[in-house]
């Protein structure tokens, strides 16, 4: 190999290892560039909900941008020239590769140019290009790695399926998942509800279900059907309120004889498969030629006129038995015995329909708030961040916003004073308070609804109307406009001070004008509070959240006047 | 021409540079850059402006150099009142030994291998003008006759910082001409010691005769045999073009303080020079650092400032750094 020929030889093994490098150094800087980006995204995805076509978009950019990167760097194949250059400078040779890489070129021969030819030629064959160019792995490559697993992770993790990397979609949204879920189990409940007996407002429920998955109605859209939809749930709770109170009463008359006592404990506890079981036990025991009192015939013959609407079956058939032991005719006795045992395994299927109607009109509740407080912080931050409202003031719009909803359903405010508004309070504590006496106070429980109030409060005078499902209401004056959160409590709390008998304690002395000035010359938002930051998170909502209501109940608890004070 | 042929040329070349250098540093103490400079300029056939104060021995560096040298040497003290005749010679009337009268040409001091002009810019630039004639074209017209200077010839030229009173600057055609200008600075304190060391005793050391004319012309057949690649003369060429305002490679600095750039006699220089500096580096080939350590004595005094760089007493070599730093190499 002439001199010429080794110094092209030498120069294009560098050549190609300078791009070899040069190609692995571009593309880890910008895989490294591109996946940090790819995380950036990412996160935002986490925090924010992205649209899928937004996420889509991206990744095909980035993939494209990415692949241009990496073809560029591939392409740039680099000149002889340039290589002689970094040659030069990286064993410091001072051009001579340069110098002698030109004059080959030119292909010019004299006894000058020839030694500077076979210097240069005898120089490169005793350098070590692998040792000047070694196949290093660049720094970026490490950041590329890194964010290759950031990336990984921030598509698989929490939630393992999510397809986020794969399928060129942001996150998902766990709240959205949450609420579909809930959803579903509203649903499951409906169905089974409508199993056992079907109604209007489980259809109405079930509409509603649907609308509420559908990400593109706006909560407040469903608000008429929500409120609908508790109309008419509010119809059956009273339906059934009605149909146990004269089952009660029914009960009350069955107790007068001794083969219809446990019967009779039954249903005025509201026990109706267990009153079912003992009307087909008395129907088994007549048929099997027991002998029946007066009594008997009696009780039956005062539960069957004291049945209320809707019980007509059972009365019938109860008014059955009792002419049939008249005539002492005990085969049409125990059938018609059959009968209404089988009339209340109906009328229980009708009251378990209504419970789980309002368990789930109860889990909906929560939803929506849950979903109206989600919106009520999403439009505070907003307006925040565009400054439209100052700081401290994004609650006031959201509650002019549902206050004005309200006024326009013509319902008191809800919520904050546990009295069911329109369409907003939950009625399930009103419904399963009134279904079944054992229950009532359960429901009490769960937050304060209208049995709790009006069993604490039977001293308020109905002020209102009265059209209020607790007839509880306010005066015209109050009603004009919808009331405030605050105004509510205080009106509570004024009641509760009324009516408490420790109110008449002496009242405390005022402090001096001097004192309350030099109190006030400190700002009340300077004081330190002794509440946590979830307590004061908490007491400035505007609607209670219901795993919180217990908290509540057990205020108005310690409050409570107690019997022995009476 | 064998390689071995010349490996034995640059082999002499070294060696008769080494030897020359070594006679001159035996009285001149430090200064090895511009000892360096003015061999350069000789051997590039080209003439050489020493600026410095005063005192820092510019007289006696010619002085001991030509002394080096087996060349005619010839001082020339440049004064206000120094007239272009006192250098070129002038036509005196000669009678002969018939009584017959005649002019003849009495040669100036400028006939002579080696010019020592000593504070070049105290004369008029009349009488500076006297040598461009001379310093170029090698020959010398006075009235109808032009005589031939004896080769090698150079000037080494020195002048006191234009600050100072009674100088003249010299005219540009003139500083073009000079192939490098070499600021002479004030001695290191180790050197101050060996120059009064050297000075005080009662004799002085004196430099012997080393390298005869014809040695320095064959040395100079051997600067320009050294071929460069185009790469390192592109690379010199955009130093000289950065250093012109209108040139589309100018630097910052030139299009805003810079009237004149460097002449192709600049970029000459910096061939010529690098090639030398290559040589002694025992190199056949020049490379880009060869051009970068001549560029700032070859340019210097290339770069004419405008009015706004002399308002701004803007300092040539500091636009010359500036170039060298941001022109980037092949």
């Amino acid at each position: 190999m002439s001199d010429r020929d080794a110094i092209i030889d030498v120069l294009g093994k560098a050549r190609s290892r300078i791009v070899r490098n040069r190609l692995v150094d571009r593309a880890a800087a910008a895989l490294a560039r591109f996946v940090l980006a790819g995380v950036a995204f990412e996160l935002v995805g986490v925090f924010v909900l992205l649209d899928p076509v937004v996420g889509r978009v991206f990744w095909t950019v980035w993939l494209a941008a990415l692949a241009v990167v990496i073809v560029r760097a591939v392409r740039s194949r680099g000149d002889l020239r340039a290589t002689a250059s970094d040659l030069d400078r990286k064993a410091r040779l001072d051009d001579e590769v340069l110098s002698a890489w030109w004059f080959a070129q030119q292909e010019a021969s004299t006894p000058w140019i020839d030694l500077q030819i076979r210097r240069a030629a005898a120089r490169l064959r005793r350098l070590d290009v692998r040792g000047l160019y070694p196949a290093a792995v660049p720094r970026s490559s490490w950041v590329a790695a890194g964010g290759v697993v950031l990336l990984a992770a921030l598509s698989i993790v929490p939630p393992p399926f999510t397809p986020t990397l794969l399928f060129s979609t942001p996150a998902p949204d766990l709240e959205a998942l949450n609420r579909q879920a809930q959803l579903d189990a509203i649903d499951a409940l409906l169905e089974q509800a409508d199993r056992l007996a079907p109604d209007p407002a489980i259809a109405e429920f079930q509409r509603l279900v649907e609308n509420m998955r559908d990400e593109n109605v706006p909560l407040e859209q469903t608000a008429d059907q929500a409120r609908q939809a508790e109309s008419l749930l509010d119809e059956g709770n009273l339906d059934i309120d009605n149909l146990l109170e004269g089952l009660d009463r029914m009960g009350q008359d069955l107790q007068s004889a001794e083969e219809t006592t446990a019967a009779g404990e039954a249903l005025s506890e509201g026990d109706l498969p267990v009153g079912a079981e003992e009307f087909q036990r008395l129907a088994e025991e007549l048929e099997g030629g027991a002998p029946a009192s007066e009594a008997l015939e009696a009780a039956l013959d005062a539960a069957s006129r004291d049945a209320r609407a809707g019980l007509e079956e059972l009365a019938a058939a109860l008014e059955a038995a009792a002419e049939a032991l008249a005539e002492d005719n005990a085969a049409a006795a125990s059938e018609s015995l059959m009968d209404a045992a089988e009339s209340l395994g109906e009328l229980s299927d009708r009251v378990e329909s209504q419970r789980l109607q309002n368990e789930a009109a109860q889990q909906m509740d929560a939803l929506r708030e849950a979903l109206r407080q989600q919106e009520s912080q999403q439009d505070s931050g907003e307006a925040g961040l565009n400054g439209e409202n100052p700081p401290g003031e994004g609650e006031s719009g959201t509650e002019s916003e549902a206050g004005a909803g309200d006024a326009a359903a013509g319902a008191p405010q809800e919520g904050q004073t546990g009295m069911p508004g329109a369409g907003q309070q939950p009625a399930s504590g009103q419904g399963s308070s009134q279904l079944v006496p054992g229950e009532a106070p359960e429901g009490a429980e769960s937050g304060l609804p209208p049995s709790a109030i009006s069993g604490d409060l039977q001293n308020i005078e109905p002020t209102g109307t009265g059209d209020t499902p607790t007839g509880i209401g306010f005066s015209p004056e109050q009603k004009t406009g919808a009331p405030t959160s605050l105004e509510v409590q205080l009106q509570l709390l004024a009641t509760f001070a009324d009516s408490n008998p420790e109110s008449d304690a002496p009242e405390e002395q005022p402090e001096p004008e001097a004192t309350r000035r030099e109190q006030s010359s400190l700002d009340y938002r300077d004081v330190p509070s002794e509440l946590t930051p979830a307590q004061q998170e908490l007491l400035n909502r505007e609607r209670i959240p219901r795993e919180y209501q217990n908290v509540i109940r057990d205020y108005f608890r310690a409050i409570r006047p107690q019997p022995d004070s009476d | 021409m064998s390689t071995t042929q010349i490996d034995e040329r640059i082999e002499r070349f070294q060696h008769q540079f080494k030897i020359v250098k070594d006679e001159v540093a035996k009285v001149i103490v430090g200064a090895g850059d511009i000892i360096d400079g003015i061999l350069m300029g000789v051997l590039a056939r080209g003439h050489v402006l020493l600026e410095g104060v005063p005192g820092l021995g510019k007289t006696k560096l010619v002085q001991t150099l030509s002394g080096a040298l087996h060349l005619k040497f010839s001082r020339i003290q440049f004064t206000p009142d120094l007239m272009p005749a006192d250098i070129t010679g002038t036509n005196v009337v000669q009678e002969d030994g018939h009584g017959e009268r005649h002019l003849e040409f009495q040669p100036g001091p400028i006939f002579a291998n080696v010019i020592l002009a000593d504070e070049i810019n105290r004369a008029t630039p009349k009488t500076q003008s006297a040598l461009l004639e001379a310093m170029q074209e090698k020959t010398v017209t006075v009235g109808k006759e032009s005589y031939r200077l004896d080769l090698p010839f150079f000037v080494l030229a020195t002048q006191n910082p234009l600050e100072m009173e009674g100088t003249y600057p010299l005219p540009e055609a003139q500083l073009d001409r000079f192939f490098m200008k070499l600021n002479v600075d004030y001695p290191t304190v180790s050197s101050m010691h060996t120059i009064l060391n050297r000075t005080t005793k009662v004799r002085e050391p004196e430099p012997q005769q080393v390298l005869t004319g014809d040695e320095i012309l064959a040395m100079r057949e051997t600067v320009v045999a050294i071929p460069i690649a185009r790469p390192i003369q592109e690379y010199a060429v955009r130093l000289v073009f950065a250093t012109h305002p209108g040139h589309e490679e100018a630097h910052a600095l030139t299009r805003q303080y810079v009237r004149y750039g460097a002449s192709p006699r600049g970029a000459q220089a910096l061939v010529i020079g690098a090639k030398i500096r290559a040589l002694l580096d025992n190199r056949v080939h020049v490379s880009t650092g060869d051009v970068r350590a001549v560029a700032m004595p070859v340019l210097r005094h290339r770069v004419l400032l405008n009015f706004e760089g002399e308002a701004e007493r803007i300092d040539t070599d500091s636009i010359v750094e500036a170039i060298l730093r941001d022109t980037k190499g092949p």
